[in-house]
């Protein structure tokens, strides 16, 4: 396995919610291992004492759950006792965004050919001999441009 | 020989007047699979001698006569080599049975999808152009050059329409 991104953020929480933004360069399985300090009871009462910061004595903490890790990859809460979690991201880094495009374009190409069938009325785009006007008032009234891919124009519609 | 000589004329004139009732056209084999060993023949009535009028190799499909029964509209899958792949995909092409000669009046991408006859001179050919909409063109049978699809996308050449 290979460490991917490493980051010391020596901070001190109390109780706050603290959130980390990191890029991932395409899908799949990986570990994330979180590493905090937290103090017991007996901890709280001799809060002075600054070596509980040391993970090696958070690990013996007698009640592990006074601390929790919050772990929102997209958009999903894990909320865990454990100090380590492997999962599975599948949100998009950029690279993958395009590629997403790029299957988006290739369905709608293959649709509007006729190649395909269309797999939800949901999914609104027109290609070439249709301008964005027309398209907005006769067929999303109500939706919005998003982008063009080419010779298609993608529109989101709440319709 | 009097006779002979009449019913000869009557005939030329039958098949200068109204060709499709002395010219039957169709394509063969007539199996409903794709297949790029479909060609257009004719059979002369009433002596079921058939002619093979194609040697293209390709498919076609939609063979219709014009309103007034003067010319045939078929398409063709032609496949031409062109700057983007299936820019030259479809074509739609008229036979003139007089002199069994075929023209080419609109040459069409993947998008194009059917053609109807509009009037005895005019050819409408639609494309599919998005999610609940198709685009017409409204084709002279008598344009001196193919109207081609790739040369002409924008919007003005089209007009939009909700599809069924």
């Amino acid at each position: 396995m290979n460490q991917i991104i490493e980051k010391i953020f020596n901070k001190n929480l109390a109780g706050k919610e603290f959130s980390y933004d990191f890029e991932i360069k395409e899908q799949g399985l990986y570990g994330i291992e979180i590493t905090a300090s937290a103090k017991s009871r007996r901890q709280n009462l001799l809060s002075l004492r600054s070596f509980l910061r040391d993970s090696e004595k958070a690990k013996r903490l007698k009640n592990p759950k006074e601390f929790q890790l919050l772990i929102v990859p997209n958009g999903r809460e894990i909320l865990e006792t454990t100090q380590r979690k492997c999962f599975w991201l599948d949100y998009f880094s950029e690279r993958q965004e395009i590629n997403h495009k790029k299957q988006c374009y290739e369905i709608a190409k293959n649709i509007i050919s006729g190649q395909t069938e269309n797999p939800t009325t949901a999914t609104h785009f027109h290609g070439v001999g249709v301008s964005m006007d027309w398209f907005l008032k006769n067929i999303v009234p109500n939706g919005e441009f998003l982008r063009k891919i080419g010779d298609t124009y993608f529109y989101s519609s709440p319709n | 020989m009097g006779i002979f000589l009449v019913f000869l004329v009557a005939y030329f004139l039958i098949f200068f007047f109204q060709p499709s009732k002395i010219l039957y056209f169709y394509i063969s084999p007539q199996e409903f699979e794709f297949s790029n060993q479909k060609e257009i023949f004719f059979e002369i009535k009433p002596f079921s001698i058939d002619i093979q009028l194609t040697d293209t190799q390709k498919h076609k499909s939609h063979l219709t006569w014009s309103p007034n029964k003067k010319y045939l509209a078929f398409a063709e899958r032609i496949m031409e080599p062109a700057e983007n792949p299936f820019d030259r995909e479809w074509a739609i092409k008229i036979i003139n049975p007089k002199n069994f000669r075929i023209k080419t009046i609109f040459i069409g991408d993947d998008h194009t999808s059917e053609h109807q006859w509009l009037n005895d001179n005019t050819i409408r050919i639609y494309i599919n152009a998005g999610t609940g909409v198709r685009a017409y063109r409204d084709i002279d049978i008598n344009i001196p050059e193919p109207f081609i699809f790739a040369e002409r996308k924008s919007p003005e050449f089209w007009t939009p329409i909700k599809a069924e």
